[in-house]
């Protein structure tokens, strides 16, 4: 069996200009006239985002000069800026190139890309765009080349799709292939009893392939980042979003820099969790990619909030205001726990999207809108927001980029012959597949999502001690061998009832059924969570574990010798402002509790006081209490000893941070005289940055234990 | 020893008693093996075991009954679809059970790939008058070379006058204890297409209780969920079938196997505009 290849450290050849080693805080098309809030909300990246600088008939930017203004503006304000392509417009090239049906009817929704003719339409436009971009300034960080563009995405059943698969496949495409997924299993006569097929079942190979490369947009996405690489000598990073709004296949997105995917906060603020977990088994196919992860500031109303006020309930103030509004603002509560949640895992950038949701229109401003569907339910997000930036996301952003997941003792099987074909998809946020996956998390069992393809290619990895197969009607004859091997090695296997019936599973995934009632749905979800762990706890005492589901924990390496542990409440009610709907519990209560993880600590750090904390050793396990103000969360660095005082140097304009503790990603705080406090981690014992602008002195404050220590120029 | 135990349990199952005392679990993995070793044996068991209580056990048997020769597949069928009261199961058995017509429909506002507002511009109500209606007691109004949904089908007398909007039991025409299978057909100019929108989908309030739908001869999708279906709305994108500004064929197969049945709520067309 190959080494599972985990998500880790990468090689931080990208990142924001002003410290590369910081974490990506990007704003999604927010065109660069919303600066000051942006910087306000703790973003060090700018996107634009206005459409009306595109031609979408000769797919070109009418307006070059836009992008420099743009560039130009985002750097006064002292933020990095994206340039987002979007030139592939679906009703653009649509109209021109429509897909094909197998009944000969034509979507003009949908461009057909294996129409060689559209696809160089489009590598053509990418090309212009790129050639009025000034890739050459320091501060244009990314290029995004396009964004969800695989939502519709469907075989053009055209002799240029049939010549492609076969050039691939060496096989026509299976007469039971007519729409953008395969028939359900119960619907086809011949497929195989048991239901587990071979590796290369026709209409299994022809979908993994349609949706690995046959739409063609990961091979669009794939010619933007090297072209941009080529021009920048790989300085400029690319990224696409939504990655996992596909099947559970490899390749999504391309050989971009980066991937991306955003979450809503509601019902469950800690689904960025899971959906980050996702991101990481699709980054996994192509080893090195890095992975961001984007909050929704704004929230459907659909999910909050659907259609009139219940009676006898009093309506809230956006509701006076905006009765007909289509997007909320994520409530607060929900949106601080989403951020804890989001640091708890390792990923080199968190973005947020909030647009007339989260900077707000007056009620006069939002009639004269036309965006209308936008308000500002809840002015306290943006708030909460910059509040988090500046406690943890700024200072601790290097250290939360940095230290790498554990490997993993839990793991959710995505099975992609489920997906095709007993429609068990996630899309990134939801199904009963993605469920299994939150009662992991708010059980605080810290899941890893496998793919099929990962079992194919590296078998389950050896740290796995429980495998949850939620959904996996179908599994391929690879995944099966694999999940029996795993069985017989004494891994334990939890499903469903839906679960292939070779397998005989140790015991069932809990149960959980939406009812779209908000107290009964989060408490139905703590319930099974609970189970859940009780039923992994009797062989598998799992590395963290918490006393009460309200507290939900995460713990990742920081050294070898060190975890960075986050705790985040999960302690929720009905609030004022869409609790009269009971669909969503917005509102944070306080929490307390103990957690525990699996290391013998010598000491305990908060890294926001930068102070030691109380602790116990019980059974070789350290073991903290931890009081909670709502939705509020924190950061604790358990080191095996306590740390030693950090060494500080500085030679002309360099600064360089020693440490005894090699085996410890120690956060620092680095202050030069005159400049703003620049932020870093101390790995392998070392930290060291060149400062432009001749001798400095530097006075270096460890974010764990809050010593300071400083040099003069030249010590 | 799993191995070793589990051949033990399906001896057991062959003999009754030990089945309560295995959990769904092991009783489900056991019949299975026992399916794998021996078809036959696995199928008189599921024959003597109509009423199993357990949804995951009674799932499996619903697909390994597909494996039966037609004839006692029905009788199986039939005789469990009798005895099951979980609507899981009850699920799987009309999906397993039903009209072979299957279209994979999902509107784009129950598209949970699709992030972008759902803007209604226009609903167009269908007629609740001018319908015609005639039922299909042999079950086979889809066969033939001009079956019922065939845009120049040519309507006999047998196709009477009826509404929808409500039970089918309440039309005389229909006849108050019907239960089966009841084509509807209806005729109906559209108005010009609405600028604006760019999704369709037709709208159904209810149908009693599982409906397969054609527009202009082309099948377009269906609602089978079984019984529980009966009061839930459902819709379907439309877009690649209707013919604005011109006359639709629009047909409705419905099954009812209890009480009410037939397209008793409204019908109504949506013209959408969602920014994809």
């Amino acid at each position: 069996m190959a080494a599972a290849v985990l998500c880790g450290v990468n090689a931080l050849a990208f990142g924001p200009s002003g410290n590369p080693d910081d974490q990506i805080r990007l704003y999604w098309q927010g065109n660069v006239r919303m600066a000051s809030n942006i910087v306000e909300i703790g973003c060090n990246v700018a996107m634009n985002g206005d459409s009306s600088i595109y031609d979408y008939e000769t797919l070109r930017i009418r307006k070059p000069a836009f992008v420099r203004k743009e560039l130009t503006a985002a750097k006064s304000a002292g933020l990095d800026y994206v340039h987002y392509l979007k030139i592939a417009n679906h009703q653009a090239l649509g109209a021109k190139y429509p897909t094909v049906g197998r009944d000969r009817s034509k979507d003009f929704r949908v461009p057909d890309l294996s129409d060689e003719r559209c696809f160089s339409e489009l590598k053509a436009a990418a090309v212009a765009a790129l050639d009025i971009t000034p890739l050459d300034d320091p501060n244009l960080v990314g290029i995004q080349p396009s964004s969800e563009v695989r939502d519709r995405s469907h075989p053009s059943f055209t002799p240029m799709l049939a010549e492609r698969y076969r050039a691939c496949s060496g096989k026509g495409i299976p007469t039971e292939a007519t729409g953008r997924f395969a028939p359900n299993w119960r619907d086809m006569e011949d497929f195989p009893v048991g239901r587990v097929i071979p590796d290369d079942w026709p209409l299994y190979d022809f979908y993994s392939w349609f949706w690995r490369e046959g739409d063609r947009w990961n091979e669009y996405q794939s010619f933007v980042a090297e072209e941009v690489s080529k021009r920048t000598g790989g300085r400029v990073w690319t990224y696409y979003d939504p990655v996992v709004r596909t099947p559970p296949v490899w390749g999504s997105g391309g050989s971009v820099t980066l991937v991306n995917h955003w979450v809503y906060c509601q019902p469950d603020p800690y689904s960025i969790s899971h959906l980050v977990s996702e991101e990481n088994a699709m980054a996994r196919g192509r080893p090195g990619q890095g992975v961001m992860v984007q909050i929704q500031d704004i929230a459907y109303r659909a999910t909050m909030a659907p259609k009139e006020l219940p009676e006898g309930k009093l309506p809230p103030a956006w509701y006076r205001a905006c009765p007909d509004t289509k997007f909320l603002t994520c409530p607060h509560d929900m949106m601080r726990e989403a951020i804890w949640g989001a640091y708890s895992r390792r990923t080199d950038g968190v973005c947020h999207y909030g647009f007339n949701s989260l900077f707000g229109l007056s009620p006069e401003e939002y009639a004269e809108s036309n965006a209308k569907g936008y308000f500002t339910s809840d002015t306290k997000t943006r708030e909460v927001i910059a509040d988090m930036a500046r406690r943890i996301g700024i200072p601790l952003g290097p250290l939360l980029r940095a230290a790498p997941e554990h490997a993993p003792r839990v793991a959710v099987l995505e099975s992609a012959p489920s997906a095709f074909f007993a429609a068990r998809y996630t899309w990134g946020w939801a199904g009963s597949v993605f469920d299994v996956g939150l009662l992991a998390v708010k059980a605080s069992l810290m899941p890893y999502v496998l793919y099929t393809e990962q079992i194919r290619r590296d078998g389950i990895p050896a740290s796995v001690e429980t495998l949850l197969l939620p959904g996996c009607e179908v599994l391929t004859e690879t995944e099966f061998a694999a999940i029996k091997a795993f069985q017989k090695r004494g891994g334990i296997v939890l499903a469903d009832m839906w679960c292939v019936p070779g397998i005989l599973p140790d015991g069932d995934i809990p149960e959980f059924v939406r009812t779209k009632m908000g107290d009964a749905d989060y408490a139905a979800i703590g319930a099974a969570a609970d189970k859940l762990l009780k039923t992994i706890s009797v062989k598998h005492l799992p590395y963290v574990v918490t006393s009460t589901r309200d507290l939900i924990a995460h713990a990742r390496k920081a050294g070898s010798a060190a975890d960075l542990l986050v705790v985040y409440n999960d302690r929720r009610t009905l609030g004022d402002d869409v609790g009269q709907w009971n669909a969503v519990l917005e509102k944070g209560l306080p929490a307390s509790g103990k957690v525990s993880l699996a290391r013998k600590a010598g000491a305990v750090y908060d890294l926001e006081c930068h102070c030691r904390v109380d602790f116990e050793i019980v059974c070789g396990r350290t073991r903290l209490t931890v009081d909670l103000k709502p939705a509020d969360g924190v950061a604790l660095l358990v080191v095996d000893r306590p740390l030693a005082p950090l060494s500080v140097r500085t030679s002309g304009d360099v600064v360089t941070v020693t440490s005894a503790d090699r085996d410890v990603m120690i956060p620092i705080g680095v202050t030069i005289p005159g400049r703003r406090t620049f932020y870093g981690v101390v790995k392998s014992g070392v930290w060291s940055k060149s400062f432009d602008g001749g001798a400095v002195g530097a006075s270096v404050k460890n974010l764990a234990d809050g010593s300071v220590t400083s040099a003069s120029p030249g010590d | 020893m799993r191995h070793l135990t589990f051949l033990a349990l399906a001896f057991g199952l062959c003999f009754g008693g030990v089945a309560d005392v295995l959990d769904a679990r092991q009783r489900r993995y056991a019949l299975w093996q026992m399916f794998e070793a021996d078809r036959e044996t696995a199928f008189e068991w599921m024959e003597k075991h109509v009423d199993e209580p357990a949804p995951s056990v009674g799932v499996l048997m619903v697909e390994l009954s597909r494996q039966m020769p037609q004839d006692r597949r029905e009788k199986f069928i039939s005789a469990f679809a009798a005895a099951q009261t979980n609507l899981v199961v009850r699920k799987e058995i009309s999906r397993a059970t039903t009209f072979p017509f299957k279209r994979d429909n999902v509107p784009v506002s129950q598209n949970p790939a699709n992030d972008h507002p759902v803007i209604l511009v226009q609903s167009i109500p269908l007629p609740l008058d001018g319908w015609r209606f005639r039922h299909d007691t042999a079950g086979n109004g889809h066969l033939g070379g001009k079956p019922y949904y065939a845009v120049d089908f040519r309507l006999t007398p047998s196709w009477r006058e009826v509404r929808i909007g409500c039970f089918w039991e309440e039309i005389p025409a229909v006849g108050r204890a019907y239960d089966g299978i009841g084509w509807y057909r209806l005729e109906w100019k559209l108005p010009p297409r609405p600028e604006t929108a760019n999704v369709f989908e037709l709208v159904f309030g209810a149908v009693d209780e599982e409906a397969w739908v054609w527009i202009n001869g082309e099948y377009v999708g269906q609602h089978v969920e079984g019984v529980v279906g009966w009061n839930k709305p459902f819709r379907l994108d439309v877009a690649r079938e209707l013919k604005w500004g011109e006359t639709n064929v629009i047909v409705v197969r419905v099954n009812d196997t209890e009480n009410g049945g037939g397209i008793w709520k409204p019908v109504t067309l949506e013209a959408i505009k969602c920014d994809f």
